[in-house]
């Protein structure tokens, strides 16, 4: 890991923190929150960040999913159909990743972030 | 079966999405609650659920590429798991409608960042093209 890059060695578990933070609270985003921080913070590479954030992400969602089920805040109909979709739909997006311009992608999907985000908060 | 079906395709949707690195899960959750009348803690467990298989497959095929390095990262998981549990203790109390107000503060948040952050790349790859 390239942390000798960085002068602060606490660096690596503040980055930990506020993901987990996030994922912890909102059953998703750390992902999000680790890419820009891994590239910015510890000058890793687009896709050493996006790797290395779901190599992080996947054991915290794990042991985030046994909370929620612990409080009993799930239903796992929604979450089995869910989880179907989402394995089919993830070696698709690879795919789609050779032909698509990903910048352009993450225009249109932030403008659709905040319209999204702007309606839960005001409903 | 038809919720369930409409739930499989907003799970693809976001699968898609997580595949070429831009957040799915953060678009699931809301399309989940919005749409198909899920609560906000079922619909953040169930992409929590959706998360694993979809990025065992994404991890293994970085692993293959060689794009995945795990030296040091331990230092990441240890603290990510410790406050995801307890920040997941945490929002257990809140009531779904309050908690779904600061998820929409989040994604507006998140979404202004992540629009500077890919016009930034964009020049960054124009002016690399042009050289």
């Amino acid at each position: 890991m390239v942390l000798k890059k960085t002068n602060n060695r606490f660096i690596p578990y503040l980055i930990g923190s506020a993901c987990g933070m996030i994922n912890g609270a909102f059953g998703g985003g750390g992902g999000s929150v680790l890419v820009p921080s891994l590239e910015h913070f510890l000058s890793f590479d687009a896709k050493r960040s996006h790797a290395t954030a779901i190599a992080v992400v996947l054991p915290v969602s794990i042991i985030s999913a046994v909370t929620y089920i612990i409080n009993g805040n799930v239903d796992f109909s929604v979450a089995i159909a869910s989880a179907l979709g989402a394995s089919a739909g993830a070696p698709l997006g690879a795919l789609l990743l050779k032909k698509i311009t990903s910048d352009l992608l993450v225009t249109v999907f932030s403008l659709i972030t905040f319209a999204m985000g702007l309606y839960l908060l005001l409903r | 079966m038809k919720k369930y079906l409409i739930i499989a395709l907003f799970g693809a949707l976001s699968g898609i999405l997580g595949g070429m690195g831009v957040g799915g899960g953060t678009l699931l959750i809301p399309l989940l609650t919005t749409f198909s009348g899920v609560e906000q803690k079922i619909a953040q467990s169930a992409n929590l659920i959706a998360f694993i298989p979809s990025s065992l497959i994404s991890l293994s095929l970085h692993k293959k590429n060689g794009t995945l390095k795990t030296d040091g990262i331990i230092k990441i998981i240890i603290p990510a798991i410790v406050f995801s549990v307890s920040f997941g203790f945490l929002i257990a109390g809140l009531k779904g409608r309050a908690l779904g107000k600061i998820f929409g503060i989040f994604l507006c948040v998140l979404s202004i960042f992540q629009f500077f952050i890919g016009k930034k790349n964009e020049k960054k790859k124009n002016a690399q093209n042009q050289k």
